[in-house]
């Protein structure tokens, strides 16, 4: 929070799919910072560009123009193998649904990032991962033999192992009910309160209240912003928006 | 309906793709083999019809029966016994007979001055006949120049005279079982329409050559041409008559009888492969059921849930059935028809390839019955109905709530009838096998080797498991977290990697059985070349018809600087005494002698019991596989073509020696001598000082009646015919191998099309696209090597079994080809997983995202 590179800058990024007629700008001239350290929610209704924004964010997909920076690298100048790398290195994820790899088991998808340039995983903060996470005694089971909840815990676990720049969420709680959903969440807040910049794509207002800071998309722009959200307040500032339409 | 089904298949065309492929693959290598199995000899019958047309009957020896007296040619048992002449007079008596002649035929072959064989790279048989002077009845006109009129003249096919550049007034050496004998050619001939007789090379000599007729008592047939207008089944009962009066026991058959016996005779070539191709028709039809009934079953995972979804909105059960069964019918039957055009074009390109290797067998039209059509019918579309009921009767049966929940893996496991039943089949089985190689029960030892097949088949699914589990450590230290996740997802459908290996189990298995059999035919032709100490051998130039002429073993004996020699005979005798009339047909065994002082020193027989070299008269050894009937002690009656010898068995021998079946009963060299008149030998060992001038002097000895070579030499030297023939076994089971590494990539490609969305996951984490392709490839040689080693387990299996079947005295144990078996497994495996790479280059081209949203 001291630092002041943000974990992501995006300048001018524009992405349009299509072409001619059928052209649709998903994201239209956007220019955001998400600082160091912040758990940040993007909300906005469907089609509004917040998962383009996300997919570009990540390095899964590339802008049209414009320019991404993670932690000061800027991603067009990146080759696809060193796209992948930052993404095993200096990226979290969480996915809604089929976030694990059904081959393997808990222990080795949580460490897998690592695994993969064979790293070193820190056991000491593996084993405060697990113990936070309430994993301890899951580490063996593969994800077909894990709950949804515990699913989506492992995922966080893995998210969070190498202690990336910036985890991404994209709806994190969409397929769980109420209470895993609270869990997970205060689980990524207690993370970003200790110095982990999280982002978060999400369309429920209460998964936003846990956030430090949410920010409306609508027709692939920003339109506004909401420090220390409420459900409530939240809900309002959607409502409105889908009046202004 | 239909319609439905139609646009169904051409939205999901790249799907059905991989599956239409199958069945077009398999359809078309069963079609091709089938064809090729049917239109194998189909142009020799015409030919041997139009040649032998002229020929209203033909008198020979009842096979199996000996006439009086064993004079006449030494090719007793490889050729057929022959009949006296004498009975001629009593044929040509018959007012019927318009003319007859007595006819000489013998395995020979025509040798340059340089020992050259000409004639034998085109085909492995060599013959020489007599030529038959009436011209209605002769099988050969000449074309060129003139028959052969007295001895030391002689006419050649047409095709061996073109192909070898043979031109009148060349002077050649045919090479007999008896002798070596310089002869003119006089005049190229042709066999009836044909240049010559199916893939052998004919010598035709005069009526009186003494090289063939020997003492001319004993011929090998007469032909007989009727008087016109008296049909031949009168003209045969007429003989038949004749001959039965005068007391002779001999056999009279019509012309058209005997034309079929040719035919079957000369198509010996014609018939090992027709029961190969059967052996490759087997193959290729397991494998194309394999591979189509793999892929049903996975497309129809992947498609579960789309059938929950059809189920969720209201179709019953029976409704996605029907609607699979019909996309499956008209896939069946498009690729049906595109196979069987496809298999056309495999049986051209077979054809060439045979070819090119001089095997005349496809020299007539391709024969295409109803029966291939309806195989063929049956394996692409029945096979590929049944294989898509059986995966839309699971695929339906899964609740719709379950289907749209799960991921789209099959991940079952084998029903427990099959994990219990594997194991116990193939203890059985094994037990059965050496049971039966033990008893000596054939049947007892066929039926273990096909349940421990079968056996070891259905365990599939557990070495998968075993496979997997024990890559695990070895590819996680090797590749880590990639290696890793390969092992694990090799692991998680045991089913799929054993039916996906199954294919390639099968072509190897096949592959190294051969390469085994023929490693173990080639050493019954040299003999063991471990128990050779000589260091230079001689052998005939004419083999296998050909021997070394006997008066060369003194020259060479007395040549200084050879220090041992071991003169080896073998011939044709008869287990039984002739003079004592029995009913039991007599026994033809190969019987032996060998001349040698000191027989150690060049040959390690592995004797027991008496020194095979110095035998004394009415001494006998006997092979030592032969002991439990003849054992030490026990008397034996062998009958030769001049005589009969009497003897007790004084010991065994348990090396074979070489020839082209090794002796089952050795003789001391006076009694065969006399027994059989026969003094050339097969094989001389030597054992020399190794100096130039012993070598030369050697060399100079043996021109122009033996083939000399080092030791090495002669260990190497392979046999064409049998190096022939497995070429082409190579040939078409590449086909078969070909075949299954399409399924194999065919399984990789459609299980990583059910796992597009892991793999998406993965690379949005940080799996790279090198990573995703060495995965799958890592995945992939798990498979490959499992089908690679469950093939070569079962190969070197059944080859244990099959040996005893070749019922040989020395050969117990399939000589294993170490070297050549571990390339076959090398080029397995790299195959298989080369097979892989394009699935794998596709699951890592495409993006993460539109992977993880192909969901």
């Amino acid at each position: 929070m001291t630092d002041e590179t943000p974990s992501v800058a995006l300048t001018a990024a524009t992405k349009v799919y299509g072409s001619a007629d059928a052209e649709v700008r998903a994201l239209d001239d956007v220019t955001i910072a998400f600082p160091r350290g912040q758990f940040t929610a993007v909300m906005g209704p469907s089609g509004s560009g917040k998962s383009t924004l996300l997919n570009c964010m990540a390095g899964l997909d590339r802008l049209t123009s414009g320019t991404v920076e993670i932690g000061g690298v800027d991603l067009r100048d990146l080759s696809d193998r060193d796209l992948t790398i930052l993404r095993r290195t200096r990226l979290g994820f969480i996915f809604q649904s089929f976030n694990l790899l059904p081959a393997l088991t808990a222990r080795e998808n949580i460490t897998y990032p690592l695994d993969l340039s064979r790293s070193r995983v820190d056991p000491q903060w593996f084993d405060e991962l697990i113990g936070v996470l309430g994993l301890r005694d899951r580490l063996d089971n593969r994800p077909s033999q894990l709950s949804g909840g515990q699913q989506q815990r492992v995922a966080v676990a893995r998210a969070l192992v190498s202690k990336p720049e910036v985890v991404f969420a994209d709806e994190p709680t969409g397929s769980l009910d109420s209470h895993t959903s609270g869990e997970i969440l205060s689980h990524l807040r207690k993370a970003s309160d200790l110095g982990q910049t999280v982002v978060m794509v999400t369309h429920d207002p209460y998964a936003a209240a846990h956030t430090h800071n949410v920010v409306f998309f609508q027709d692939g722009a920003p339109v506004g912003e909401l420090a220390s959200p409420t459900a409530d307040g939240v809900l309002d500032r959607m409502k409105s928006l889908g009046a202004d339409r | 309906m239909t319609r439905r089904v139609l646009r169904q298949l051409w939205i999901s065309r790249s799907r059905y793709l991989l599956t239409f492929l199958a069945i077009v693959m398999g359809v078309a290598f069963v079609n091709a083999t089938l064809t090729l199995t049917d239109s194998i000899g189909a142009g020799d019958e015409a030919t041997v019809e139009a040649g032998e047309a002229g020929i209203d009957a033909v008198i020979d020896a009842v096979p199996g029966t000996p006439p009086a007296g064993f004079s006449g040619p030494a090719e007793m048992v490889s050729a057929g016994i022959g009949i006296p002449t004498s009975v001629l007079g009593t044929v040509t008596a018959d007012p019927d007979v318009a003319a007859a002649q007595a006819v000489w035929h013998a395995n020979a072959s025509l040798l340059s001055a340089d020992g050259s064989i000409i004639g034998q790279s085109r085909g492995p048989f060599n013959e020489a006949e007599t030529w038959i002077t009436d011209s209605e009845t002769a099988r050969w006109h000449i074309a060129e120049g003139r028959a052969p009129a007295k001895p030391g003249e002689m006419a050649l096919d047409a095709a061996t005279a073109r192909d070898f550049g043979v031109v009148l007034g060349d002077e050649y050496r045919l090479a007999t079982e008896r002798s070596s004998t310089p002869l003119t050619v006089v005049g190229i001939a042709r066999y009836g329409p044909a240049d010559r007789l199916p893939s052998r090379t004919t010598v035709l000599v005069a009526p009186d050559e003494p090289a063939l007729i020997g003492q001319g008592d004993v011929a090998t047939q007469i032909v007989v041409r009727g008087v016109p207008g008296v049909s031949p089944d009168v003209l045969v009962d007429g003989l038949r008559a004749d001959l039965a009066q005068s007391g002779e026991t001999v056999r009279v058959r019509s012309g058209d009888a005997a034309a079929e016996a040719e035919l079957a005779r000369i198509a010996v070539e014609s018939t090992i492969l027709s029961r190969l191709l059967t052996v490759f028709t087997i193959v290729a039809a397991l494998t194309g059921m394999l591979i189509i009934t793999n892929t049903f079953a996975i497309s129809m995972v992947q498609r579960r849930r789309e059938l929950a979804l059809m189920r969720a909105i209201g179709n019953t059960r029976s409704e996605l059935v029907r609607s699979v069964l019909t996309e499956a019918f008209i896939l069946g039957v498009a690729a049906t028809a595109l196979g069987l055009v496809l298999g056309r074009f495999v049986v051209v390109l077979i054809q060439l390839l045979f070819d090119r290797a001089g095997v005349e067998a496809f020299n007539g039209p391709v024969i295409f019955t109803a029966g291939t059509l309806a195989t063929t019918i049956f394996i692409g579309v029945v096979i590929t109905l049944l294989s898509a009921l059986r995966a839309a009767v699971s695929g339906s049966r899964v609740p719709p709530a379950a289907a749209l929940r799960d991921a789209a893996v099959d991940e079952s496991s084998a029903p427990w009838w099959r994990r219990g039943l594997a194991p116990v089949l193939v203890v059985i089985g094994v037990a059965a096998t050496s049971a039966g190689i033990a008893s000596q029960r054939n049947q007892l030892m066929l039926a273990g080797t096909l349940l421990a097949v079968i056996g070891i088949y259905l365990a599939g699914p557990l070495f998968a498991s075993l496979a997997a589990g024990a890559a695990r450590p070895v590819l996680a230290v090797v590749a880590g977290a990639t290696g890793r996740i390969a092992a694990r997802n090799a692991a998680r459908s045991p089913r799929r990697v054993s039916s996906a290996a199954a294919g390639l189990m099968i072509g190897i298995a096949v592959v190294a059985f051969f390469s085994i059999l023929a490693g173990t035919v080639k050493t019954l032709q040299v003999g063991p070349t471990s128990a050779l100490r000589a260091d230079h051998v001689v052998t005939p130039l004419g083999a296998p018809a050909g021997k070394v002429p006997g008066d060369l073993t003194p020259e060479l004996r007395a040549v200084p600087g050879v220090n041992d020699l071991a003169a080896i005979h073998v011939t044709g005798g008869l287990l039984a005494d002739p003079s004592e009339a029995t009913t039991a047909t007599p026994n033809a065994i190969p019987v032996g002698m060998i001349e040698a002082d000191n027989l150690d020193a060049v040959y390690d027989l592995d004797a027991t019991g008496a020194d095979a070299g110095h035998l004394e008269p009415g001494q006998m050894m006997v092979a030592s596989s032969e002991l439990g009937a003849h054992p030490v002690g026990s008397d034996l009656t062998i009958s030769g073509v001049a005589g009969v010898a009497k003897g007790t068995v004084v010991g065994s021998f348990a090396t074979a020696l070489p020839g082209f079946a090794s002796p089952k009963v050795l003789l001391d060299q006076d009694t065969y001598s006399a027994v059989f008149s026969d003094p050339g030998t097969v094989a001389i060992f030597l054992a020399t000082n190794g100096q130039q001038a012993t070598l030369d002097a050697v060399a100079r000895a043996t021109n122009g009646s033996g083939r000399f070579q080092t030791a090495e030499e002669y260990a190497g030297a392979s046999s064409s015919p049998v190096d022939t023939i497995l070429n082409l076994i190579y040939a078409l089971l590449g086909i078969a191998v070909v075949i299954a590494l399409v399924g194999l990539a065919n399984t990789m490609a459609l299980s990583i099309r059910e796992r597009t969305a892991e793999i998406g996951v993965a690379r949005a984490i940080g799996t790279t696209r090198a990573q995703v392709v060495s995965s799958v490839l890592l995945e992939a040689s798990i498979t490959t090597i499992l089908g690679v080693a469950m093939g070569l387990t079962i190969g070197i299996g059944v080859s244990f079994p099959t040996v005893t079947l070749l019922d040989n005295a020395a050969i117990t144990s399939p000589v294993i080809p170490i070297a050549r078996l571990v390339v076959i497994a090398l080029l397995g495996a790299v195959a298989g997983t080369i097979a892989t790479i394009a699935p794998a280059l596709v699951a890592a081209r495409r993006s993460p995202l539109e992977s993880i949203t192909a969901l």
